[in-house]
């Protein structure tokens, strides 16, 4: 049964200031709050220049740490004078900006946020501090093996490819980082002609106008980049063992995925909450947890940077079963090609994704971020008041016809951590790895997180 | 550095705004049989969470089988008198619910976010479950692996988790707390379905029981259905819970560990705090919670000042009170040192901050500022359908009144820089800590302990 969208949901209005900057802005006058979501485009780690893997992460940490007027120290007590919070990430292709105010401060907050993006110090201090915490981070996640599998995932899939570098860096390229290199980075890659920006909350267009062009129209024009990122695929087909003495191995697991403007997207979607991605009723939870107890969860998702898709992710499980549990996962999805997937599967699965999609509109920050990805997607203004009705066209065949169009099997790219098996075949393990699968991310300064084009 | 945020009611601290407006509005009831009702109003989307709170946690395992709640709770999936096994999270995935369920020291809480109109049917499944459990011996036995994967997954592949239950377990000298809420492995290994279904003859009655509905609903529209579907059964036993008490505390407790994934070392120094369930335990949270904010918050605070920027000594520090619960609580403090700096020289600067702010007190920009942050909390929470509740169901599971949650506030701003210093002299006792270093497989403990290798 599809719930009816509460009404102020889908009136999305479009806030142009002078200078050009464009804001989507759904109001919402039930508290006291403003959320605040900016991106920056082909801004991410994909950008960082060869021997500086790790810069566009280093940038974003030191983005709060001093601007404007305020050094590191003023700048925290500015923002946390005023309950503001203010935040950056980066990803593989976008550098994401997130802000929450109380109305009250708002204009203090579109000032701090303002300074952060536009007039970063970089400060020497600063990057020293940021320096040694980096190395830190380093030290520790690299000994972890959820982050190892992750980054040997996706150094396997884009062997040759700037997807395949090391969002962290390594301790060697961290330790090479100056100023001049964040300053570089940051005026080359934020400007106005990336920027896509979502505000929901307590403002309406006409008091969010002035701010919006107070706070980012002293960014420059056009973002200069000189590394173009091309269009690729994930390789496969190879099962990579990684050795490390831990109780349970991790397994991750994927395939080339689709599209998110492809116009079968929605049987994707469907297909992987029926198959890996809907918590315990998905079919990889009920064959290794639910039958077998092997795992905690087992979970897959569709994940769609600017230049790839990947359908890909995994799990973990007692070092002695690894090798059973990786071949239940595999025979998971060669049941799915052999005896499809049933009109009841399909038709439960729609049930929730529709049903539950109210409970994804229930704060601020939640409505931000999908109007961010209705933006970077080009899913149109109405989408919020479409999307029900796009899953609910769904039908069984279309599913089966995606599962023969993205399972192939033959081609997955696997990479265990764990202890040796004898089976497995072994590369030596280099110190620090590839980006970690959003199921997986491990913390360092700045946190990379899903891609913001990535609410459905 | 957690902030609990509890609703904003008394309307005299801010300048009239849209803020007072937007105060939710917060209901409360007892059904007959004893099941407490809060009902809290979100009108934003047309929906609801409903949540069932049970007064029985980690601390409530027997002796020798510690993680028998959290199993209990993972049990509570696999079936009862109505609902087959995994039907419950079928249904509720159906009708566009998410579910979820967690197990705490006081306390064990199932949650479903779901469509406003599906509450009848949730109601249904869980006063199901309420009743009675039907789970077969496989099952009971699949799901000890399942929760074996999940304390490997959590806790053996990491050595700060490790370390952490260590800790713990040193800190309580004798109290419940200091067991791993998932259980000790060797314990969790002798678990066994009959366990659970005493367990839940025990412990899972409405009168041992808190049910939190928040969002699109009131309080009137929500009594004729708790009465429906949960009024009817029956009260149960009075439980006394039974726990062992802490022991006066008079030897300060030093542990080293060293694992071979570890290569930064991390140092932790665990005090026994006040909790809220204890004597006079309440009125000292809103002290604790600004001292814990100003001592170790974020960047602007003592520790992160004074360690990470002007000394240089720590890549992080920080500190975290966890104290609404029902027994002692904990003050942590904790830090990673910069590379090149040993942990010894780390925990000397740690203590300088700590003597420095006893010795001087506290300002009045920082006390101004954390108050700042707390009280905003109680607006932020306000957003989302699980928050408020979760806030609420916290409270009441540690013992504080409703009214607690609409006095925070109050309670923060009336805090003096004296109260905080008081505070921290009283808290800040070497007698009542463990502290731990975690260290590289290299350094010996011994080595460890005269040179801090890194």
């Amino acid at each position: 049964m599809l719930l009816p969208l509460p009404a102020h949901a889908a009136s999305v209005q479009v806030v142009t200031t002078d200078s050009g900057i464009t804001a989507w802005l759904i109001e919402e006058h039930s508290q006291p709050i403003i959320s605040l979501r900016a991106v920056f485009t082909d801004a991410g780690t994909a950008y960082d220049p060869q021997g500086k893997e790790g810069l566009a992460m280093f940038t974003t940490a030191l983005l709060a740490e001093g601007a404007g007027e305020r050094d590191a120290l003023a700048f925290s007590k500015a923002v946390e004078e005023r309950a503001v919070g203010l935040s950056a990430n980066v990803d593989d292709d976008y550098l994401s900006l997130t802000m929450q105010t109380l109305t009250e401060e708002k204009e203090a907050a579109f000032a701090l946020l303002g300074d952060m993006i536009a007039r970063p110090r970089f400060e020497e201090s600063a990057v020293q501090r940021v320096r040694k915490q980096s190395i830190t981070a380093l030290a520790k996640i690299t000994r972890m093996p959820a982050y190892r599998a992750a980054r040997a995932w996706r150094q396997a899939a884009y062997p040759n490819h700037p997807y395949g570098k090391i969002p962290e860096g390594t301790e060697a390229t961290v330790q090479t980082f100056t100023r001049a290199d964040a300053v570089q980075f940051h005026q080359r890659y934020i400007a106005r002609d990336n920027l896509t920006v979502a505000v929901v909350g307590d403002i309406t267009a006409q008091e969010l106008k002035p701010l919006l062009e107070k706070t980012f129209a002293g960014l420059p024009a056009k973002a200069q980049r000189d590394i173009t990122v091309p269009d690729t695929k994930p390789a496969g087909s190879r099962t990579i063992a990684l050795s490390q003495d831990v109780p349970q191995t991790f397994i991750i697991a994927g395939l080339p995925g689709i599209a998110r403007n492809d116009p079968a997207f929605f049987d994707a979607y469907v297909l992987n909450h029926i198959v890996a991605g809907g918590d315990l009723t998905s079919r990889l939870n009920r064959e290794l947890r639910e039958k077998r107890g092997l795992t905690y969860g087992a979970g897959m998702q569709l994940d769609f940077s600017r230049h790839s898709e990947t359908w890909a992710g995994g799990f973990s499980t007692r070092a002695e079963e690894a090798e059973h549990a990786l071949a239940a996962m595999q025979e998971t999805f060669t049941d799915v090609l052999k005896n499809g997937i049933s009109e009841q599967e399909v038709k439960d699965a729609k049930e929730f994704i529709t049903g539950s999609f109210v409970l994804s509109l229930d704060s601020n920050a939640d409505v931000a971020n999908f109007l961010i990805s209705m933006q970077l997607n080009k899913l149109g203004a109405d989408y919020l008041d479409k999307r029900n009705a796009l899953v609910s066209a769904v039908t069984p065949e279309s599913v089966n016809a995606m599962a023969k169009r993205l399972i192939k099997p033959q081609d997955l790219l696997i990479v265990t951590v764990g202890r040796d098996k004898a089976a497995g075949k072994r590369i030596p393990s280099p110190m620090g790895l590839k980006p970690p699968m959003p199921s997986h991310s491990a913390r360092a300064t700045s946190s990379p997180e899903k891609a913001p084009a990535h609410e459905q | 550095m957690k902030r609990l945020a509890f609703a904003f009611l008394l309307s005299w601290l801010m300048p009239v705004s849209a803020a007072q407006a937007a105060e939710p509005i917060v209901d409360s009831f007892t059904l007959e049989n004893g099941m407490e009702v809060i009902v809290i109003e979100n009108h934003r989307v047309p929906a609801v969470n409903h949540a069932l709170w049970f007064r029985v946690g980690s601390a409530d395992d027997p002796p020798l089988y510690s993680g028998l709640v959290h199993f209990h709770e993972h049990m509570m999936f696999q079936g009862s008198a109505n609902f087959k096994r995994g039907e419950y999270a079928d249904i509720i995935a159906r009708l566009g619910g998410r579910q979820n369920a967690f197990t705490g020291y006081d306390a064990t809480a199932y949650y479903v976010t779901v469509g406003k109109e599906h509450l009848p049917r949730i109601m249904e499944l869980e006063a199901d479950r309420l009743r009675g459990l039907t789970p077969t011996d496989k099952d009971a036995l699949n799901e000890k692996n399942v929760i074996i994967e999940e304390r490997r997954q959590r806790i053996e592949n990491n050595p700060s988790a490790l370390f952490a239950e260590q800790l713990n377990a040193a800190l309580y000298l004798n109290h419940p707390y200091r067991l791993p809420v998932i259980g000790w492995k060797h314990e969790m290994e002798g678990l066994t379905k009959d366990m659970v279904l005493a367990l839940h003859t025990q412990h899972y009655h409405p009168g041992n029981a808190i049910l939190i509905v928040s969002g699109d609903i009131t309080a009137a529209e929500l009594k004729p259905l708790a009465q429906k579907y949960y009024g009817a059964i029956a009260a149960g036993p009075t439980i006394a819970r039974v726990w062992a008490k802490e022991p006066p505390q008079l030897a300060a407790r030093r542990l080293t560990m060293t694992h071979k994934d570890v290569k930064q070392p991390e140092w932790v120094r665990l005090y026994l705090a006040p909790g809220a369930g204890e004597e006079g335990g309440a009125q000292k949270l809103a002290a604790l919670s600004l001292l814990e904010q100003i001592l170790g918050g974020g960047k602007t605070s003592r520790l992160y000042q004074s360690l990470v920027m002007e000394q240089q000594l720590a890549a992080s520090v920080g500190a975290d009170y966890n104290g609404f619960v029902v027994g002692p609580g904990e003050f942590r403090l904790e830090g990673v040192p910069a590379p090149g700096v040993s942990v010894e020289k780390l925990e000397a600067a740690i203590n300088g901050v700590v003597a420095q702010l006893i010795a001087k007190g506290i300002g009045a920009e920082e006390l101004k500022r954390a108050k700042t942050l707390l009280k905003a909390d109680t607006i932020y929470a306000r957003e989302g359908l699980q928050s408020m509740g979760y806030v609420m169901g916290w409270l009441r599971s540690a013992g504080l009144s409703t009214r607690f949650y609409s006095e925070w506030p109050d309670m923060i701003e009336r805090i003096s820089a004296a109260d905080i210093r008081q505070a921290a002299k009283e808290l800040f006792d070497i007698k009542r800590s463990v502290t731990g270093t975690l260290l590289p497989e290299s350094a010996s403990p011994t080595q460890a302990e005269a040179s801090g290798a890194s």
